[in-house]
């Protein structure tokens, strides 16, 4: 797939980094025991997320703007279709990872980060881009939307390989969500694997597909951690604050790992989740 | 058993009487490609794949997980 069709089309910003939410017990498995960087990041297909509803909206938009009458736009109608009734397949599987341009946010705290319990773990726009097939600023505005869909639209007019058409759709569609998601400012990272590196694991009964985007690639650099809101760091003196126990674990984790210089730093967000 | 190439040309001929499935083909263990039937003319693509997924994809159930893209087009129509 060209990356560059659909990068060309998503919105610039002037972050040159961005934050990923999570649990603070993953940060064991993301800088793991002989790395010194951020060298696992588990990635799963859009489709078997919880909030998967949010391709479908991508791919209405896409439909919407599909001229039925040419040979192209009655293409992308029919897979499109067929995506909406099949849910795609193992080949066209969007693996899919999330992060934000703003690091201390609410509602992501409270959303993927524990209530407010985890962290946000932060790295650089550049490296993370060499990792994805496609990478970039989510579009929340609906003519924005509409906008970036043409555009994605226009190059497929050649493209004869129907699972690489599907595969652009898909990703174009990942770019695009609804306007209530806003403010998490999402950077999106978008994975086609290659079928052996697709790996499973369980989760509720199921058998979920799963890659690590980071395997066999330079660990990521981490700039800055921040703790979340629902510890309260911000009540507690800075005397106190180095010796709270979750400053010091994250602490002797970086330094076990050879991370030296990376800031450890405690939400301003006054949230309580108790 | 994943449905085979003749028994998903049988069920698209058995629904839409008539159509062509010469360009129905297998391929990587995954069965796709053209229906091309008169009764498509003058319907847009949602009616159509409306009905590939209720008299294809639905019939054959679990044993159509194989089955990818099938496009449906009129008679004279090219994808």
């Amino acid at each position: 797939m060209n990356r560059s069709v659909i990068e060309n089309a998503l919105p610039v910003m002037a972050s040159t980094s961005v934050a990923h939410y999570t649990r603070i017990g993953t940060l064991r498995y993301f800088i793991p025991e002989g790395k010194s960087g951020w060298a696992s990041a588990w990635a799963t297909p859009v489709q078997f997320l919880n909030d998967r509803m949010e391709l479908s909206l991508g791919l209405d938009v896409l439909r919407s703007v599909a001229d039925g009458t040419s040979r192209a736009g009655r293409n992308a109608q029919n897979i499109i279709d067929q995506l909406q009734a099949t849910i795609g397949s193992l080949e066209t599987d969007a693996f899919q990872m999330s992060f934000s341009g703003n690091p201390d946010e609410l509602g992501q705290w409270r959303g993927y980060a524990a209530n407010g319990m985890g962290c946000s773990i932060t790295t650089d726009i550049v490296a993370i881009k060499t990792v994805a097939d496609v990478a970039g600023w989510v579009i929340y505005d609906v003519e924005k939307q509409k906008t970036f869909a043409r555009k994605i639209l226009a190059p497929l007019r050649q493209e004869t390989d129907d699972d690489l058409f599907a595969r652009t759709l898909i990703a174009a569609a990942s770019f695009m969500k609804h306007k209530g998601f806003q403010t998490e400012m999402e950077f999106r990272l978008i994975k086609f694997p290659d079928l052996g590196d697709v790996k499973f694991r369980e989760s509720g009964d199921r058998l979920v597909p799963y890659i690590d985007y980071l395997r066999g690639t330079n660990p990521l650099p981490v700039r800055r951690i921040i703790i979340g809101p629902g510890w309260q760091l911000a009540r507690v003196g800075s005397a106190e604050l180095s010796r709270h126990h979750v400053v010091q674990g994250i602490d002797r984790l970086l330094k076990a790992r050879g991370l030296h210089n990376v800031s450890i730093e405690s939400s301003t967000i006054p949230y309580d989740p108790k | 058993m994943p449905a085979t190439l003749q028994e998903v040309q049988k069920i698209i001929q058995d629904e839409f009487p008539g159509s062509d499935v010469a360009g129905i083909r297998e391929e990587d263990h995954r069965i796709k490609g053209n229906i091309i039937w008169n009764g498509f003319k003058g319907q847009d693509a949602r009616e159509r794949n409306r009905q590939v997924t209720e008299k294809v994809r639905d019939k054959l159930g679990l044993k159509g997980l194989n089955v990818g893209f099938l496009f449906p087009l009129a008679p004279g129509e090219r994808r």
